[in-house]
Parts: C-alpha cells; sequence; structure tokens
C-alpha cells in the first residue's frame, strides 16, 4: 500500500469532509466523550480514506463512519483503558470553571447513559442518532437490516433498566 | 403474515418508531395499536428512553462546542484589547501607543523578536491553502540536509501533524498549542526527516485545521509558511536534488 497511492483522491476526500467531517466529529465526541479525542480521530480517516478508500463509491458516509468506529476502539484497547471512562480528566484550564462543570456534568450524563452498553449497541444508537437509514447501521456493524431494530429495541431497553435502578439506589441512600 | 393476538416484538416497535417499515407492516402495526394498549406503551417507553438519550447527546454537543468556542474567545483577548483601543479619542491613542511602542522597542528580547520577525517576512511567502488544492513546495535539497516540519499552534488546541513520505510509511507527532490568539508560539509539533535517500522525493503533510501555521524548514533555511484554510489542511513538498 503505497501512502499516497489516493492522492487522485484528493479532492474527493477535502468534499467529503466538508460535507460529513462536522457530523462525523461529533459522531466520535459522543462516542469518546472527548472533543479533542474527535478532532483526531476525523484526521486519522481523512488519511485512512487518501490510504484505502473504498472501492464503492455507494455510501462513503456510513464507511466513514464505521472506520472512525473502529478506529475509536484501537486507540482505546490501545490505551488499555475503557471508553467512556473519561469524566475525571483535566478539562482545559482555557475555559471558565463553570463551562468545565456543565461539560462535566453532560458527559458525566451521557456516561451513565451508555455505560452499561458493548460498544456494537452505542455505535448502533449513535449511528441511529445521526439518522442512519437501518440498512446502513446494519452494515456498519456487520448484521441484518431487520436486527438493528431489534437491537436497538435491546439497547434501549438496557439503559432504561439501568436508569431504574440507578434511580432505585439513589432513593434508597435518600432514605438510609 | 402478523398475528393480530400475539404482541409487536421490539425490533418491531423500533422500526415502527424509525419509520422503517414497509407500508404493508405499517398498516399492521397500525391495526395492531387499535386494539393493543399494551403494544402502545411499549412503543412509547421506547420513544421516551430515545428522547431522554437524545436530550443528553445535545446537551453534551452543546457542553463541547461552548467549551471550544470559548477557547477561542479567550485567545482572542488581544485582538479584543485593540479593539478598545481603536475606540478611545485620538490623542489618548496615539500617545499612549507612542509610549508602549518605545518601551516595548528597547526592551531587548523584544527587539530581537522584531528583527526575527522581519526576517520572516522578507525571506518568505506564506501560502493559504484552497479547500480541494494542494500547495507544493520544490526544495532544493543536500543530502546533508534534513526536512523539518515545525507545527505552529495557536491557542490550546491539539491535534496530529502527519508527514507522509511517497515511499510508504508516516511520521507523525502530536500538537500541542501554547500559543495565544495570532502570537503563534511551536507548540511541540516538529518532525524532522534527516535521511540521505530523500533527495526527489515527495512528502505529504496532513495538519488540522486548528492550527494556525505549518513552518517547512530544510535544515535551517525556511521554506515556506502554510494556512490551512479547510477542514484538514495538507501541503505537498517536492525535494529536488541541489
Amino acid at each position: 500500500m503505497g501512502a499516497m497511492a489516493g492522492r487522485s483522491d484528493l479532492p474527493k476526500a477535502d468534499a467529503l469532509f466538508d460535507e460529513f467531517g462536522g457530523s462525523l466529529a461529533r459522531y466520535v465526541a459522543r462516542l469518546t466523550g472527548d472533543g479533542d479525542e474527535a478532532d483526531d480521530v476525523v484526521q486519522e480517516v481523512y488519511l485512512r480514506f487518501l490510504e484505502r478508500s473504498p472501492a464503492n463509491d455507494a455510501n462513503l458516509r456510513a464507511w466513514l463512519f464505521t472506520v472512525a468506529t473502529n478506529l475509536v476502539r484501537d486507540r482505546a484497547r490501545e490505551r488499555h483503558r475503557e471508553l467512556l471512562q473519561r469524566q475525571d480528566e483535566q478539562l482545559p484550564s482555557t475555559t471558565r470553571a463553570e463551562t468545565r462543570v456543565e461539560l462535566a456534568d453532560a458527559r458525566r450524563e451521557l456516561t451513565a447513559l451508555l455505560a452499561p452498553l458493548g460498544q456494537r449497541d452505542r455505535t448502533i444508537l449513535l449511528m441511529r442518532s445521526e439518522g442512519f437509514p437501518h440498512r446502513e447501521i446494519a452494515e456498519a456493524v456487520g448484521t441484518t437490516t431487520r436486527s438493528v431494530g431489534t437491537m436497538i429495541a435491546r439497547a434501549l431497553r438496557t439503559i432504561r433498566k439501568h436508569i431504574a435502578g440507578t434511580r432505585r439506589r439513589e432513593e434508597h441512600d435518600d432514605h438510609a | 403474515m402478523h398475528d393480530p393476538r400475539t404482541h409487536l416484538d421490539d425490533g418491531t416497535l423500533v422500526r415502527w418508531l424509525d419509520g422503517e417499515c414497509r407500508s404493508e407492516e405499517e398498516r399492521l402495526v397500525a391495526e395492531h395499536f387499535e386494539h393493543c394498549e399494551r403494544c402502545q406503551q411499549t412503543a412509547a417507553e421506547l420513544d421516551r428512553v430515545s428522547e431522554r438519550l437524545g436530550g443528553a447527546l445535545l446537551a453534551f454537543d452543546d457542553a463541547v462546542s461552548r467549551s471550544k468556542e470559548e477557547i477561542l474567545v479567550r485567545s482572542s483577548i488581544v485582538r479584543r484589547f485593540f479593539a478598545r483601543l481603536s475606540r478611545m479619542p485620538a490623542l489618548v491613542r496615539w500617545t499612549a501607543g507612542a509610549v508602549a511602542l518605545t518601551l516595548v522597542v528597547t526592551a531587548s528580547p523584544v527587539r530581537a523578536w522584531l528583527v526575527a520577525a522581519w526576517e520572516r517576512i522578507t525571506n518568505e511567502a506564506e501560502v493559504v491553502s484552497e479547500p480541494g488544492t494542494a500547495s507544493t513546495y520544490a526544495v532544493s535539497f543536500a543530502p546533508t540536509d534534513s526536512l523539518v516540519v515545525i507545527a505552529l499552534a495557536r491557542t490550546q488546541e491539539t491535534g496530529v501533524l502527519w508527514v507522509i513520505p511517497d515511499s510508504g510509511g508516516r511520521v507523525s507527532t502530536r500538537i500541542l498549542g501554547a500559543g495565544l490568539d495570532d502570537a503563534i508560539s511551536i507548540g511541540g509539533g516538529v518532525v524532522r526527516i534527516a535521511n540521505d535517500s530523500m533527495s526527489g522525493a515527495s512528502y505529504e503533510v496532513i495538519v488540522p485545521v486548528s492550527l494556525a501555521y505549518i513552518e517547512i524548514r530544510v535544515g535551517e533555511r525556511l521554506v515556506g509558511r502554510y494556512r490551512p484554510a479547510s477542514l484538514v489542511g495538507r501541503v505537498a513538498i517536492r525535494l529536488g536534488a541541489q
């Protein structure tokens, strides 16, 4: 694989990232809980596109999201840490204290909802929130279109159960 | 065919919520809902959890973008200072400016910085990239030279600088921006490639948009400065034998 083999794809890559770069960065930030990580992953996806752009142009958006998802997984594995366990990391000191608190709170809330799910279920729910049709989600996670609905429902039920459990624990603590 | 006496499975309910049902399935679900309160409740329950998650996602997106905006706003303190200054009466402005300039220019570190800046201005061409184009530098290159790519970051944003030789492989370095506003500083994003066989090679430099500039040097010689203008900026460097 030549790193510059995709040079002729540069204009295409630029157009593609101008169109989808923003939503891709948002998706990765949601998946990782980290805006800076999202920027890095988007860059890496850009490079991957130049190196190994898909033969079929039919669904480049789904391809971008799939590569980003795999990169997030690989990066997490490399660092030997779980996804979405970053809420205690120091936030940029250039932001105001209340902004940092607000971001920490939002991240904690999101983490609490997604924590009980495996990466595949998170991917499915986050791609769904980006408006992907079930067929494209199925391609991204390697399942059938029909199974996606079932997997979404299962993930939502897991979240609901987790919320109920948390609420029960909080009520118990309040009474104790 | 769906048996109206049995409840709809969760997958069907989600497909219905997401508008993924074909017309026949859509009709069956609607018919089933007419006599099955339980399935209606299940669908509503799944929808509520979706909305709760959607709300958390939007709140997180807002918090991330507010945090990023704030970093940028804070980095424009210098710009705002000069904007305020420009609104002062002319006499006050000119007097303050003259005093400040005298104090600043006579300080030796500032003088040295000004001299260096002047040298830069007179010795280099700044290239602002256009989306969809690559800026190419043709560089004379001696075997003893090394290619140096420096990421000049502003604010405290981070990113990764990639240098990709056409022979394959990549060199990358983490960039930690340390500058404020347009006062550019080297934030640690430096890639050095020293290789006798580099002559005639091509390199692609990929930079994040948050960077202010990329400096390309061969040895100590400044070849050019590059300012990315699209989401992910890039510049091509073609090295020729000296």
